[in-house]
């Protein structure tokens, strides 16, 4: 299975930079893990050390994905959008 | 917008706007085509307007010299999700530098205002001098052309800005109208005096729920001018949307970033509110002017707490689906929704709450709603009035005003009564110029004399950059949370390389909350206006256009010592806060040297 990640573009961290990866994996954490690996620009907003960063937020398909929702298994045509925790207006 | 591009590079000048100069002394009305001469011209908004402002001799902000601008972006009253925004642009009684000059300001609003004025077929309107008496501008598209007329309006004098917008709607119908409440009208003792523009919703409903440009003192400028309104008259167009836009407004309205500001049940966060949780965790939810306590009362406001009480619903501006306005109404017995009470923000809600020392729902609705009825910004008035009770705090022996201290639910509201109707000048002026003539000004939360959203200082030297208010002109107020960074390198980068950027919807017409990516927006730009703009181009004229700012802000007297933090940051140390602090003079001082070799290589050469 592929898990497509969506970055918000607020959390880009420099141009040219992608927004939207394909991840191969089984589960939603298995996905997330090959970030630290292939993408090291997205792997600075999303981990702090072995964890998830707290203050960045991730919404697998509709749904606030939570500590316990990472061994979900991924389904075909999957979207996991990361967001920030914080952002004004 | 006009436009004859047919060619991979954009000549710019081929793209005209029209642009209508209303002399307020003695009523001449031009309209006139223009050229645009550069790409900040063709995107518009404040990149258009602060060209014109630099243009301008202006040592006080209520002069006949100094000019309000009111302009659309490129994508204003396009088919485009959230193209809908109006910029409102001059020199602001409010930001202001050491040398008591004004400084070139802007601020933006939703609504269906800016749509309607670009259907008029005007695309900018420039307000020199100073009508003698209060008016109407009555801006109406007509089959010769766009046409505009000044109208007597004493008769809508005194009214707030939803009462004037229910008058107008009655007097000029299937109109949208951008109008200044009695805070504006009584600009010499209100200085942050906002803009409110209708909404469908409000017309259809009834209820007050004005979109604002509020930052700066826009709606007092607007005041001194005696602007009472303006009255956006054009037919609704019909447009066919093409599938290319179709599938981009489905983007804006269900990809990641409109989904902090979407309700639960489409996938979002329940909007801006929800930073009440993010920052909660590490207490950094601004209580008492800016210092959390230990045992911080911010979970008290947050939405699933309020909605026991209330009814919040997510509600929309014209053909938008992220719903972003969370608007609060009674809760009847049943549980359905009752009387609307007021919309609620993070800024709003905490400056006129939490930050006041206040935690009860019922009654944070009722000083949102004022400062809304009366016209005011929220930020302005909610921080003023925090420095006055932190004064009260400080002072008991030699009470302020009413004496009023944190939590004074019925003193603040007398407060906010008073400075609404121009009955309070002292808090009227700003807490710049209310802590200096107090002379305690390091607990006055502003910089530039604009005061600071809800973000702790003590979290954000990005602020000192901000041209436009801290939290809509420099992206960085989040930073120290998310990421924990303290490296000089970091925040060097995170000022000079990434924050400015997010200005670029103030010269697009776009909504901060679509938060579209480049490449995206470039397509958008070349499917709706046929003009090619790169990514690359579009990063470039935002570049251009912020160091614009700063290069107005020297030009208006701004120097080292009005680039500053509060002092609270360094003098007084809050260790509840449970993020690194790390702001010391010393850090700051070399951030600044730092951040300005960059910037200062770039003035001198935009100058040149």
């Amino acid at each position: 299975m592929r898990l497509t990640l969506r970055l918000s573009p607020s959390l880009q961290l420099a141009p040219g930079h992608k927004l939207e990866i394909s991840l191969p994996g089984k589960t939603l954490a298995e996905c997330l893990a090959q970030t630290r690996r292939r993408f090291p620009e997205i792997e600075q907003t999303l981990w702090r050390g072995q964890q998830l960063n707290p203050q960045v937020l991730l919404f697998h398909n509709n749904t606030l994905v939570r500590e316990k929702d990472l061994s979900k298994r991924v389904q075909v045509r999957d979207v996991l959008d990361v967001i920030p925790a914080i952002e004004g207006g | 917008m006009n436009s004859s591009n047919d060619v991979d590079k954009l000549d710019v000048t081929s793209v005209a706007y029209t642009q209508c100069v209303v002399n307020l002394n003695d009523e001449d009305i031009r309209i006139h085509s223009r050229s645009c001469q550069n790409l900040e011209d063709v995107l518009g908004g404040f990149g258009r307007a602060y060209q014109e402002l630099a243009r301008r001799h202006v040592d006080h902000a209520y002069s006949e010299e100094n000019p309000l601008i009111i302009s659309t972006g490129l994508l204003t009253g396009t088919p485009i999700m959230t193209g809908l925004r109006t910029y409102f642009s001059s020199y602001s009684p409010l930001k202001v530098s050491g040398t008591g000059k004004p400084g070139a300001m802007w601020s933006a609003a939703s609504g269906k205002f800016g749509t309607k004025l670009r259907w008029t077929g005007i695309d900018e309107i420039i307000l020199e001098g100073r009508a003698d008496k209060p008016v109407l501008l009555h801006v109406k598209e007509t089959e010769s052309g766009p046409r505009v007329t000044i109208i007597p309006a004493e008769n809508y004098l005194g009214k707030g800005c939803h009462e004037k917008i229910m008058a107008l709607k009655d007097d000029y119908p299937d109109c949208h109208f951008a109008v200044i409440g009695t805070a504006g009208e009584n600009y010499d003792s209100c200085h942050f005096g906002s803009v409110g523009c209708s909404t469908e919703n409000l017309l259809k409903s009834g209820d007050d729920k004005c979109r604002w440009a509020g930052r700066g003192g826009m709606g007092s400028i607007m005041g001194y001018k005696n602007v009472l309104g303006i009255i956006a008259d054009a037919r609704d167009k019909k447009i066919t949307l093409s599938d290319d836009i179709k599938e981009l407004n489905k983007f804006i309205a269900t990809g990641p970033g409109s989904r902090k500001y979407r309700e639960e049940k489409k996938g979002g966060l329940g909007g801006t509110w929800s930073n009440y949780a993010a920052l909660g965790k590490l207490n950094i939810v601004p209580e008492n002017n800016f210092f959390p306590p230990a045992n911080s009362n911010a979970d008290k406001l947050e939405r699933d707490q309020v909605e026991k009480d209330f009814v919040v619903k997510g509600e929309n501006c014209f053909r938008c689906a992220i719903a972003c306005h969370k608007n609060v109404y009674e809760k009847n017995t049943d549980g359905s929704r009752g009387k609307f009470l007021a919309k609620f923000d993070y800024e709003p809600l905490n400056l006129l709450s939490t930050n006041l020392g206040i935690h009860d729902a019922a009654m944070a609705t009722d000083l949102v709603g004022l400062c809304d009825r009366y016209g005011m910004d929220s930020i302005s008035t909610g921080v003023t009035i925090a420095y006055v009770l932190d004064y009260n705090e400080r002072h008991p022996e030699k009470p302020y005003l009413n004496g009023a201290r944190f939590g004074d639910y019925e003193q603040i509201r007398e407060l906010l009564i008073l400075t609404g109707t121009g009955r309070c000048p002292e808090i009227g002026q700003g807490v710049k110029r209310l802590s200096q003539s107090l002379a305690e000004t390091d607990y006055a939360m502003h910089v530039k004399g604009l005061e600071l959203p809800s973000y702790l200082p003590e979290t954000n030297p990005g602020y000192i950059w901000a041209i436009a208010g801290g939290h809509m002109s420099m992206q960085t107020y989040g930073l120290l949370a998310a990421d924990g960074n303290t490296s000089m390198e970091y925040w060097v980068n995170a000022i000079v390389n990434k924050g400015l950027y997010m200005v670029r919807d103030d010269l697009t017409g776009m909504c901060k909350f679509s938060n579209l990516d480049g490449e995206r927006l470039s397509k958008a730009i070349e499917t709706l206006t046929g003009l090619s703009i790169s990514e690359d181009e579009l990063r470039t004229a935002v570049r251009t256009a912020f160091i614009r700012g700063l290069w107005l802000e020297r030009k208006q007297g701004f120097a080292d010592a009005d680039y500053e933090l509060p002092g609270q940051v360094y003098t007084r140390t809050n260790s509840n806060i449970q993020t690194p602090l790390f702001l010391t003079p010393k850090y700051v001082s070399e951030l600044k040297q730092k951040v300005f070799e960059r910037f200062d290589e770039e003035i001198e050469k935009l100058c040149a």
